[in-house]
């Protein structure tokens, strides 16, 4: 994996993760496991990574943790996402369509036809 | 199950030691690689530690992932703490070692620093000359202790000196090397305690 594609990957992270999370309650690995699953294997993520980007967006208020105990002695960390975050995933997939729409533009390739951006 | 969780336990350890942050974010970053290392576990039935190096990566590349995601100012700040906490390390083993010097050099000055003074000793074989008076010092000039000799070459009078150069004992023999008398003196020179010895009829 390039270091463009690591990159890139770490800012649409905040987005998957957050996705996810709309759906149901996940635990890190789970996180990871399904990014891998949905793209078919074309967005992998380290989890030491994902661990800080979850932690950002714990700090923020975005999502929330519980832990449930598995097995005998092992607990597991839940993340759920708040209502900010939800309100925080639209202002994000806002962004990310606008963004997209314009390197489609630049890249000369089909869009929709919508209103410019002011 | 056992040989696998310790294999893990190693694993992580590697990944704290090349991590760089605040020891609560450490704590809870390897706490939580822990979980998911035990899911993947508990999902792919792995026994051999090669599984996990494979799926997880090296634990350098891990903790450099880490760090990479960490803000700047929280990695500057541990190292920070990082570099003043070696730099105490290093002051007090320094201090440690110059007091224990110290102290060595004052035990070797005890054991081995006096100079000898009065008449020379001269030892022929059965020729022996014994000094009349001999007079034995600290390092530091300091008097040790003066031993007074019968003409026959035994003993008569020793005075044991403190390193303040302050009478300690004062020992009174008869001419067979007996001791006739003994006295002990406190720091401020009164006597503490003074012996004196029946002679044998």
């Amino acid at each position: 994996m390039s270091q463009s594609q690591e990159n890139f990957k770490r800012g649409c992270t905040e987005i998957l993760a957050l996705h996810l999370l709309c759906k149901e309650d996940l635990y890190g690995y789970q996180i990871t496991q399904l990014f891998n699953e949905k793209s078919g294997g074309r967005f992998t993520m380290l989890e030491g990574t994902l661990y800080l980007i979850l932690y950002k967006l714990e700090e923020a208020g975005y999502l929330s943790t519980y832990t449930e105990l598995v097995g005998k002695k092992r607990t597991r960390k839940y993340y759920h996402i708040e209502p900010a975050g939800r309100e925080y995933l639209k202002k994000l997939l806002a962004e990310y369509d606008e963004v997209s729409k314009g390197i489609a533009l630049i890249l000369d390739r089909e869009v929709e036809a919508d209103e410019p951006n002011k | 199950m056992n040989r696998i969780n310790k294999d893990i336990e190693k694993y992580l350890e590697e990944i704290k030691k090349n991590l760089v942050c605040s020891a609560s974010q450490k704590k809870t970053v390897i706490n939580d690689l822990r979980n998911s290392i035990y899911d993947y576990v508990d999902e792919t039935k792995a026994t051999d530690i090669e599984d996990i190096y494979s799926h997880f990566g090296q634990p350098e590349d891990i903790a450099e992932q880490i760090i990479s995601e960490i803000e700047p100012k929280t990695v500057k700040k541990a190292f920070k703490v990082h570099k003043v906490v070696l730099a105490g390390v290093i002051a007090i083993v320094t201090t440690f070692i110059i007091i224990l010097g110290f102290y060595i050099d004052q035990w070797k000055e005890d054991v081995d620093s006096y100079i000898l003074e009065g008449p020379a000793v001269e030892i022929n074989g059965d020729d022996q000359e014994l000094p009349m008076d001999e007079i034995v010092y600290y390092k530091n000039g300091v008097i040790k202790m003066y031993t007074i000799y019968y003409e026959n070459g035994a003993i008569k009078e020793q005075k044991y000196y403190d390193r303040d150069g302050v009478l300690e004992v004062h020992t009174i023999y008869n001419t067979n090397g007996t001791v006739k008398e003994e006295t002990t003196y406190k720091k401020d020179g009164s006597v503490k305690n003074h012996i004196t010895y029946q002679q044998p009829e």
